[in-house]
């Protein structure tokens, strides 16, 4: 019967996998052994493993180590031992697990659903769809900014050149997954270098119409914040998925460094570097009229609005 | 119409002196019998020991009273610790001059050595007339004591506070020292220039006011802080009393009447842009009183202003439309000055409705730390009425009290009408 010999990590992490096929084999740090083990500690013949034909079982022998044989969590082995599937056992400073051919795996995990939007994000059509829309919408908010006749190529210019962000995010994260996964995936990272700009755009737009209509100028400068060190956020933690080998949780933990750092420089200049003197001058926000989403007061209330305000000074 | 105060702070004359005196036989004669009335008047920075800033000024009475500028010795008014005040006379010799009594309005000081029985000018009581040739004297950029020949030109025209306009050179350094006539009496005091043989001076009924203010008894548990504080509020209700009682004449401007000049010392000026290649038309009308009243280094008050934008397009959609207002929809401040001397403004952002029309409006204030019962008071408000023509309109006034702030927002809210909606 096989038998299904890993040197494994005190954490369990499996370091190297040996299956034997014959019904006796030697693990030791010799050359001559079926599985050979690089440790200081342990002997040139350290056990040797012999099938049992009548028990039908493995048995585990220690060939006189000078450093002995630990059965984990029963103790030293006196002379022979009867294997169970996925019994370990402890040599020199090696901890080594034995399975049998029909010991039971878990069940299959199925993909992450993150994995699969990053394939379909891949695709160099969606990729392209993604582009012209990206192109559009900055074309389209250049063209609403203009108070002067504007031809079409030059919004379109204007569009390509606003394309270099998302491209040099691309290169940047292309280089990463080229060097530590062998996988480039440009597609992939310039498809989500657009999306990142595409909502800052979004963003921006849609809180200086709610800072028009509500008045209220210092509530939405924090969700601005929170909102792109939102999207920075998943949006490093998807690169680091396709270009690293980094686990989940470590993913995660860079992702949420990264945004949190964001929020907080903005918080810092927000709060700390902030000049109150200049605060309040300069180039207010102005919307269409259908933007107003707040009553508006009479004259006398604008007028006892600035008693107020002078009440505060005094 | 900037005018350059003529103090001569040291370290940051940088400039040449370029000054022509053509010297006559009057100039020689009343150089020499009247420099002997005449001082540098030099704040004393207490840490090095060294002159900070210089100025002129000059003896009018026996019992030692010299008049100078009140923005040479200002410093030495709003920090008495850093600084004090002395002269330089003809002859060299130095010594330590007393702060009497200020009209920061009128940009005067009069100051006091101990020292009597000393030479001294007379002022000039009667009429004057253009082309009078008058002689001002002074010590420009510190490089000696100097006689400057020029004419009298009258009053400024429209300006609120008088000033006599000197067709002569008056260079830093000169403010505060006397312009005198061929009989050696004292016709204005040196106080701006306005360059190339435009200067200004303060007339000298003014001087005799504060003189006769000064001699007699004052007010002396009141800080000098408190004493301009004084002189700002009574300046101020002098100014906008009238001018809020008045009628403001209107005049059409796009689709509105707005306020015109409002009284003989505001002046409007206009233009409207419209460039081959822009989609839609900005016509301005600013009007302002462009006299300040200079109360410290980066400290004025006193101007207002208002202004009115009015804009519309035929082929912008709103979206467009309404970002290219949003290039005139801004506050600024009414007046220079920093920090140390004002609190933050306290804004209040709202929807308004005023004359059947919704705005969007800023109003700002902001609160003089050593002056606490004035302020600056902003406001500025866009028409939200149309999708393709609107009116930005903008008020501001700097060093007013609470009542007139109220007042001028109020007028200036009624002087705006549509005429046709």
């Amino acid at each position: 019967m096989d038998l299904i010999v890993e040197v494994i990590s005190r954490t369990g992490r499996l370091l190297q996998r040996s299956k034997i096929c014959s019904d006796s084999a030697r693990v030791g740090r010799g050359y001559h052994n079926d599985v050979i083990i690089t440790d200081p500690y342990v002997c040139a013949s350290h056990v040797a493993l012999e099938f049992d034909p009548e028990q039908g079982r493995w048995r585990l022998i220690d060939l006189s180590s000078r450093n002995g044989t630990f059965l984990v969590g029963q103790g030293p082995l006196l002379k022979s031992h009867y294997l169970q599937s996925g019994e370990e056992i402890d040599i020199g400073h090696t901890r080594v697990r034995f399975l049998l051919p029909d010991h039971e795996v878990a069940s299959t995990k199925l993909m992450p659903p993150g994995r699969m939007l990053a394939d379909y994000f891949s695709s160099p059509m969606v990729s392209l769809a993604v582009l012209v829309v990206t192109m559009a919408t900055f074309a389209l908010n250049q063209f609403l900014e203009q108070g002067t006749e504007v031809k079409w190529q030059e919004l379109l210019l204007q569009g390509v050149l606003f394309l270099s962000v998302p491209f040099i995010w691309a290169c940047f994260w292309a280089l990463i997954g080229r060097i530590s996964v062998h996988d480039t995936r440009f597609s992939y990272h310039f498809s989500m270098g657009c999306l990142l700009v595409l909502w800052g755009l979004a963003a921006t737009t849609v809180l200086k119409y709610l800072d028009f209509g509500l008045n209220s100028h210092g509530i939405l400068a924090w969700l601005e914040a929170a909102s792109d060190g939102l999207v920075v956020g998943s949006l490093i933690v998807a690169s680091l998925m396709m270009s690293t080998n980094m686990l989940r949780r470590k993913r995660w933990l860079v992702g949420n460094a990264v945004a949190g750092s964001l929020v907080g420089l903005v918080l810092l200049f927000e709060y700390v570097a902030k000049d109150e003197y200049r605060d309040n001058l300069g180039v207010q926000t102005l919307k269409p009229p259908f933007a107003q989403l707040s009553p508006s007061v009479d004259s006398d209330k604008l007028l006892s609005n600035l008693d107020s305000l002078i009440d505060e000074l005094e | 119409m900037h005018y350059t105060l003529l103090a001569l702070v040291v370290f940051l004359s940088g400039f040449g002196s370029s000054f022509s005196s053509a010297e006559t036989d009057d100039a020689k004669r009343l150089y020499e019998n009247y420099q002997a009335s005449i001082y540098q008047i030099r704040l004393i920075e207490k840490g090095s020991g060294n002159k900070a800033s210089i100025g002129s000024g000059f003896q009018v009475s026996p019992d030692g009273y010299v008049i100078s500028n009140y923005h040479v010795v200002a410093d030495a008014v709003n920090k008495p610790d850093r600084y004090l005040i002395e002269y330089l006379d003809a002859s060299g010799e130095k010594g330590e001059l007393q702060l009497v009594d200020v009209d920061v309005i009128h940009d005067l000081a009069v100051l006091r050595h101990g020292l009597s029985g000393r030479h001294w000018l007379k002022l000039y009581q009667g009429k004057l007339f253009k082309g009078t040739r008058l002689f001002s004297l002074g010590n420009p950029h510190d490089l000696g004591m100097t006689v400057m020949e020029g004419t009298y030109n009258g009053l400024v025209d429209g300006s609120y506070y008088e000033r006599i306009l000197f067709g002569g050179s008056l260079n830093p350094g000169m403010s505060g020292g006397p312009t005198i006539n061929r009989n050696g009496e004292v016709v204005g005091v040196n106080v701006a220039t306005a360059g190339n043989q435009i200067s200004f001076l303060v007339p000298t009924k003014y001087l005799e006011r504060l003189f006769a203010r000064a001699e007699t008894a004052l007010e002396p548990e009141l800080s000098w802080n408190e004493r301009i504080e004084q002189q700002l509020k009574l300046n101020q209700q002098e100014i906008f009393g009238p001018l809020l009682e008045a009628p403001w004449p209107l005049e059409p401007l796009g689709e509105l009447t707005v306020a015109a000049e409002v009284s003989d010392f505001v002046k409007c000026w206009g233009d409207t842009d419209h460039s081959e290649k822009s989609l839609f038309t900005v016509t301005h009308r600013i009007c302002q009183m462009e006299e300040s009243i200079y109360l410290g280094r980066r400290l004025t008050t006193g101007v207002f202003r208002y202004e009115y934008q009015w804009f519309e397009t035929e082929s912008l959609n709103q979206f467009q439309f309404y970002n290219q207002m949003q290039r005139g929809f801004y506050l600024e401040q009414a007046n220079s000055t920093r920090k140390v001397s004002v609190t933050p403004f306290q804004c209040e952002e709202s929807f308004l409705n005023s004359g059947g029309v919704d705005w969007k409006s800023f109003l700002c204030v902001r609160r003089y730390k050593k002056f606490p019962s004035l302020f600056d008071v902003s406001l500025t408000m866009a028409s939200l009425a149309k999708k393709n023509r609107g009116l930005v309109a903008s008020l501001a006034a700097a060093g007013v009290d609470r009542a007139n702030a109220r007042q001028m927002v109020e007028r200036f809210m009624e002087s705006i009408q549509w005429t046709s909606l």
